[in-house]
């Protein structure tokens, strides 16, 4: 690897407690490939120089406060032969980069005035740049999980280890896939040396924020924010934030890798794309649809789709999309002129493709420029007509009506050493392969917004397997502001959110009916939309939130990890200022009504042990006894003086009946004295 | 799995009241106990190289770093306790199990308690089924969705249950999981599937044939994919039944026509594999089935690595058709074809391609050959600068080696463990 450490370096300015000082932040050139593992970290800034691959063997470890901030003015081609700023982990490479809630991770370009420089967190009064964008690649995976994809001749439409596929967008001439082709790299589940296959491990990535990037080459050949190509299941891939990518902000082709806790802002294209069989589940996020630069077209720099759903790559080939969305928050971007009337605003919410087969769950969708749910009546990139019952697949009405365990019979997996379609579809668990269960609708005012929704039987089921789809009268978050003028790009016109609080308001935000069932791969969080009431999981690590256009609330962190009893995941809500000697209220909801009882544990760490078929997050340094009545217990204190500066855990074990080893777990939440 | 309320939820009241004993109990991490084991009938005696390359191959495995590389070093653990249950060595096999440090040990509990079940030893298949339980319970929550894991490790305690004769307990642990999805069969119960063929009595074999084919006629699915393991298993039961033999083919042949190329393949050489054992009377059905996976892998467009990987298997059954002569050609051709693409393969999987013909050479009987390739095997594997893929690959070669039961060479036995003792930075 090259590294070049600059001597002039960043100047960055320290400011604590009135002392102004000022330190010479490195910056590190990386201009080649990674062959040897190696670790980046603070106070190192990282400047990607090119197209720069992970090689195959090979470990990039990133620590937390890390930044990688490459210049724009070398980004591109036309400028650099070593191609495109971005990073990306070769098939058999290993990307490990988890930042922490307080520490994130940031891929960014130079031109981000707010970044936890040099992991000091002190570069961090640089604003939202609303129109910024493609300064410079992406960051993308490439595993060994099952993919599809009719392009590549050698493949078959039967799921093979052999089949495999090039990551779009990677570009730079001089590197070959696997099979010795013409293309840059490729992913697949191939060869798998861990003999694994969809329990591909390409890394982990946490607590990552993604902010200005994409490329776009030419149709279909598009860096994205987080482009996951045949990723597998046991990659871990939670609290990552796509910020104004020019193209998607994920994008997702095969594989069964799994996501929770994601943002996405203002991406150009689909803010969650997903393609080639991808077979995961993903569970927590926000997206808001918007705009950024580039070339700004719909699709390159305008947002289209909030969710935009291909099966195959070929309508019957297989591997085909089977997954589950659950507790997204999805905000649209409507015509910023005329909302209802007005065709120049974003896309739809969910658009569907050639078999896509998804599951939504407990999600809010808002304020969608066109239709809720949209057969898009195509194969996507094969310009067929019809996406939906090609060949002898399901029709997209059947689709609607079949149960999730029956799956495809056209090229259908053909068993171990390769997969049974009972190993291969995974993801869901119950219900049909189609279907929307505890979703929330708000101000979705285009005429035909709830055409396709309703003819499938969406909002008053006759149908298939919905049921308590609601549409609400009133707001269902605390609060959103946009421009009070539109601005016009090329034939889009979009006023873009300028402020965000999604934590729920109204009772059917905050209380779904349903919520998953243990054993389904997602926690039991019994609300509609990706936040609950009064948690923020954003808080720390994002960067929308630290350009203070998405709400903070550092005294109350959610942590997640809770476990569903009786009433679904328990709730912690904490209200009053986390301050010393100021009052106090902890409310534990969804408890087992017949007993409203357990004990709030606190502590001064972050513990994360797993116990009773659940994680306990705080260090069980206090433990105070929870009783109450109908499934509700609060509990009132008085911080004690002093304290500035530290952050306690806490988290509710509540008594049930029916959870595994009687035990229910709130989530847990983080609060830091000011 | 669930105990009686009043007793759990006193036993953690109990806990969370005695604060200053809290972090012990919450730390008592299922393990299975630390005891001398006595000796499990079904254990069989290796030979000390066998045992040498296993224990080289764990040393390689746990010298991988638990950070950042936990998850790499807990599998290539438990490949190799898998491996001793392979070769019926179940006491090192649980004792190399204590030292995996996350879910994949309640994994090779589950595989462990199998063993025992085909064994005979009920009392201590349920012992470690408990333990397998208690650790799928405890991966079942972390930041992201990955109840597959414990899925995994229910599905084999299922797979156990199945095979001990209690059915109900296996759709318990079975039922929910997400492999399964709701679907009648399972792969990680084929084998248990596979084993019921061998029960199977000659005058009920025609009812079964009917039943294989209402499921082989039907969906392909996965219980296509256990229809043909187990007529695989009855084709070498009934093989000397020319009739029933036929019987079984014909469905081979159906259930074979819905697979990909690569299962066809396979699916060919076990055939032939299985008449190619049954002695030489049996030889022109052996012949004709190496003959017909030969076209078919002829016919089919393969990538370089699954053409190149296909040849050993193809060339021992070969040899073991009477063509030694030809199968040596097939190699040492294979082999000049992988020199010719070598550069187009990644480093990670070079040792992979080249290690079944260093297997096919000892089948041959060609051992100094085989030796050539298994250097050769050892060579590619270090060919990667980093520690992690070299702790790959020589676990890998090391669990090959003596599942093969091939006695390396002092010369390669000093070459394995000087790649062994030498993994460390990078990784």
């Amino acid at each position: 690897m090259n590294l070049t450490k600059s001597l002039h370096g960043t100047l960055i300015a320290l400011g604590t407690a009135g002392v102004a000082s000022a330190q010479i932040v490195p910056t590190v050139v990386v201009a080649s490939d990674i062959a040897v593992s190696t670790t980046w970290g603070p106070p190192n800034i990282y400047e990607l120089n090119g197209e720069i691959h992970v090689l195959d063997g090979a470990t990039l470890t990133i620590l937390p406060g890390t930044v990688i901030a490459s210049d724009t003015a070398v980004t591109f081609p036309t400028v650099n032969p070593n191609g495109v700023a971005s990073l990306s982990a070769d098939r058999g490479a290993m990307l490990i980069a988890n930042g922490t809630q307080t520490l994130p991770i940031v891929f960014t370009s130079k031109a981000d005035g707010n970044t936890p420089a040099g992991g000091l967190s002190t570069n961090l009064t640089g604003s939202y740049r609303q129109t910024a964008g493609s300064e410079w690649g992406g960051l993308t995976l490439h595993g060994e999980g099952y993919i599809c994809e009719n392009q590549v001749v050698a493949n078959t439409a039967a799921p093979s280890s052999s089949n495999y596929s090039s990551m779009e967008g990677l570009l730079r001439p001089g590197l070959r896939d696997y099979g010795g082709g013409p293309v840059v790299t490729a992913f697949a589940s191939g060869f798998t040396s861990d003999g694994e296959g969809d329990n591909d491990d390409s890394g982990s990535l946490s607590y990552v924020s993604i902010r200005y990037n994409g490329y776009v080459a030419g149709a279909s050949v598009e860096l994205n924010g987080l482009g996951l190509g045949g990723v597998g299941r046991n990659t871990e891939l939670h609290h990552i934030e796509s910020i104004n990518s020019i193209d998607d902000g994920f994008e997702i082709w095969g594989g069964t890798c799994n996501l929770s806790y994601i943002v996405v802002w203002s991406c150009g294209d689909d803010s969650f794309d997903v393609d080639q069989g991808w077979r995961g589940k993903a569970q927590h996020g926000l997206i808001v649809q918007g705009y950024n630069a580039g070339v700004s077209s719909q699709g390159s720099g305008i947002g289209d789709n909030s969710f935009e759903m291909d099966g195959a790559e070929l309508c019957h080939w297989q591997p085909v999309t089977t997954a589950v969305i659950s507790n997204f928050t999805v905000v649209g971007a409507p015509d910023g002129n005329n909302p209802v009337s007005g065709t120049n605003g974003g896309d739809h919410a969910t658009a569907w493709r050639d078999n896509a087969r998804v599951q939504f769950h407990n999600c809010l969708f808002m304020d969608t420029g066109d239709n809720v749910i949209n057969n898009d009546l195509t194969d996507g990139e094969n310009g067929n007509a019809v996406g939906y019952g090609c060949n002898g697949t399901l029709s997209w009405a059947n689709t609607w009506l079949t149960g999730f365990a029956t799956t495809s019979t056209v090229n259908p997996f053909g068993g171990a050493p390769e997969l049974t379609p009972a190993q291969a579809y995974t993801a869901q668990t119950s219900g049909n392969l189609i279907e929307f269960r505890d979703v929330l609708f708000y101000n979705n005012v285009r005429p035909n917004a709830y055409a396709e929704a309703n003819a499938r039987g969406v909002l008053s089921p006759f149908s298939g397997n919905n049921a308590n789809n609601l549409v609400a009268s009133t707001l269902p978050i605390a609060s959103i502001t946009r421009a009070a003028t539109a601005t016009t790009l090329g034939a889009i016109v979009m006023k873009p959110v300028l402020t965000l609080d999604p934590r729920p308001v109204t009772t059917d935000a905050r209380l779904s009916t349903e919520w998953a069932v243990a054993g389904s791969g997602l926690d039991g969080s019994r609300y509609r939309g990706g936040f609950g009431e009064g948690n923020l999981w954003t808080t720390g690590w994002s960067g929308m939130a630290k350009y203070g256009v998405l709400a903070g609330d550092i005294a109350n962190v959610d942590l997640g990890h809770c476990k569903a009893g009786i009433a679904g995941c328990p709730q912690q809500v904490t209200t009053g200022t986390w301050a010393a000697g100021a009052p106090m209220n902890i409310t534990i909801k969804n408890m087992d009504p017949l007993f409203s009882a357990g004990f709030l544990v606190a502590g001064f760490f972050e513990f994360n042990f797993p116990i009773f078929d659940g994680t306990l997050v705080p260090t069980p340094d206090i433990l105070i006894n929870l009783s109450g009545v109908g499934g509700e217990a609060q509990l009132n204190w008085i911080n004690p003086p002093g304290g500035s500066g530290t952050t306690l855990y806490t988290q509710a074990l509540v008594l049930d009946l029916i959870a595994t080893e009687n035990i229910s777990f709130s989530n847990a939440q983080s609060h830091l004295q000011p | 799995m669930k105990t009686t309320f009043p007793s759990r939820c006193s036993t953690l009241l109990l806990s969370l009241a005695v604060s200053s004993g809290f972090a012990a109990t919450v730390l008592a991490a299922p393990q299975a106990p630390v005891r001398a084991q006595e000796p499990l009938a079904g254990e069989r005696a290796i030979e000390p190289f066998q045992r040498d390359l296993l224990s080289l191959a764990f040393r390689a495995a746990s010298s991988v770093p638990v950070e950042p590389h936990r998850k790499t070093r807990s599998r290539l653990q438990e490949s190799v306790v898998t491996t001793l249950l392979d070769l019926d060595q179940p006491s090192l096999a649980i004792e190399y199990a204590q030292h995996i440090g996350d879910w994949r040990r309640g994994s090779v509990y589950a595989d462990f308690a199998f063993w025992c079940a085909q064994h005979g030893a009920r009392e201590r298949a349920q012992e470690y089924l408990s333990y397998a339980d208690q650790l799928a319970m405890d991966v079942g929550n972390d930041p992201n969705p990955q109840s597959w894991r414990r899925d995994t490790i229910r599905l084999k305690i299922a797979r156990a249950y199945q095979f001990l004769d209690e059915p109900a307990k296996a759709a318990e642990f079975a039922r929910g999981t997400e492999a399964t999805s709701g679907l009648a069969y399972d792969p990680v119960l084929a084998s248990t599937a596979a084993s019921l063929a061998d029960k199977v009595e000659a005058s009920a074999l025609d009812a079964d044939l009917e039943r294989i084919d209402e499921v082989l006629i039907g969906e392909a699915s996965g219980q296509a994919y256990n229809a043909l393991v187990t007529c695989t298993r009855l084709y070498d039961r009934f093989f000397a039944d020319a009739d029933r033999r036929a019987a079984i083919e014909k469905r081979i042949r159906i259930g074979n026509s819905k697979l990909p190329p690569n299962l066809r393949l396979a699916a060919y050489i076990e055939v032939g594999d299985i008449a190619a054992r049954k002695g030489d009377e049996a030889k022109p059905v052996a012949l004709a089935a190496y003959r017909q996976a030969r076209d078919f892998y002829e016919a089919t467009e393969w990538t370089p690595e699954a053409a190149i990987s296909f040849v050993p298997r193809l060339a021992s059954l070969r040899h073991r058709v009477g063509e030694s002569d030809g199968a040596r050609d097939d190699l040492e051709q294979a082999l000049v074809r992988y020199r010719d693409l070598r550069a187009g393969f990644r480093s990670t999987t070079r040792a992979e391609i080249l290690r079944p013909f260093a297997e096919a050479f000892h089948t041959l009987g060609l051992d100094a050959r085989s030796a050539d390739i298994w250097a050769l095997v050892i060579e590619e594997g270090v060919e990667n600068p980093n520690s992690r893929p070299r702790s790959e690959d020589i676990v890998g070669t090391c669990l090959a080696m003596a599942k093969c039961r091939y006695e390396p060479t002092a010369e390669l036995s000093a070459r394995l463990r000087e790649v062994v003792d030498g993994l460390g930075d990078p990784w």
